[in-house]
């Protein structure tokens, strides 16, 4: 069944919350600086963090290295893994 | 990068061409010269479209031109520019949009209305505004989907 806060965006995919706002901030990163590091426009990097926006898995991957953490340390799951 | 800069030279030489020839053909259709190599009646909206059009590119192109001559300085504003056009959710609604068959389709509409002009001014009104509404209809969708996504 699916969960109720699980929202369907314009991908038609479903959200999934990340954590990149706090990394950029423990780190003193703009958003700018962190989507010309991991090739992507600024746009996107704030569609991605107030969730309306779930990047690919290739975005996923170069800001998760870009981080030094895993994906799932990045990007949380929980709500995909309620509806399965 | 290196093939990005490459490519972004090779518009530069393209831009510059289009600004010479819009200029180019800008002075050639207001001079009297045009009326006589005119095989059919000069029809005063279809030349004022041309001219408003040709205008139009020429400045365009100047802009373009002004544009790749900063970023190709600037490793920075070079990166900036590939990320922008190779970004993944800018490519997602342009699709959405319909980019670039709609473009296509819509250019190829006011080339065929320019044409049709030159014999049949109603013609020319029907594709020029068919083609108007479509790039409309197609700026909307986009504008929608920048904002929800």
């Amino acid at each position: 069944m699916q969960s109720k806060h699980c929202k369907h965006d314009l991908n038609e995919g479903l959200y999934v919350n990340t954590k990149i706002k706090e990394l950029r901030k423990q780190r003193k990163l703009s958003q700018e600086e962190l989507a010309l590091a991991v090739g992507t426009t600024r746009q996107t990097i704030t569609s991605i963090e107030v969730g309306k926006y779930t990047a690919s898995l290739v975005l996923a991957y170069k800001i998760a290295r870009y981080f030094n953490l895993t994906i799932e340390e990045v990007f949380d799951f929980t709500e995909i893994d309620e509806m399965n | 990068m290196e093939k990005y800069r490459k490519t972004i030279k090779k518009r530069m030489i393209l831009c510059g061409i289009l600004a010479a020839v819009s200029v180019g053909l800008g002075i050639f259709h207001q001079s009297e010269f045009f009326d006589l190599v005119s095989f059919a009646t000069r029809n005063e909206a279809v030349a004022g479209f041309q001219a408003g059009l040709l205008s139009g590119f020429g400045i365009l192109a100047l802009f373009l031109l002004y544009k790749y001559g900063i970023a190709i300085k600037d490793e920075t504003k070079i990166k900036m520019l590939y990320n922008k056009e190779h970004d993944e959710r800018q490519n997602l609604i342009r699709q959405k949009a319909g980019m670039p068959l709609l473009m296509i389709t819509s250019c190829i509409m006011i080339f065929a209305g320019i044409i049709a002009g030159y014999f049949n001014e109603i013609i020319f009104y029907t594709l020029v505004l068919a083609a108007m509404i479509q790039l409309t209809l197609g700026a909307m969708v986009k504008i929608y989907c920048m904002k929800k996504m």
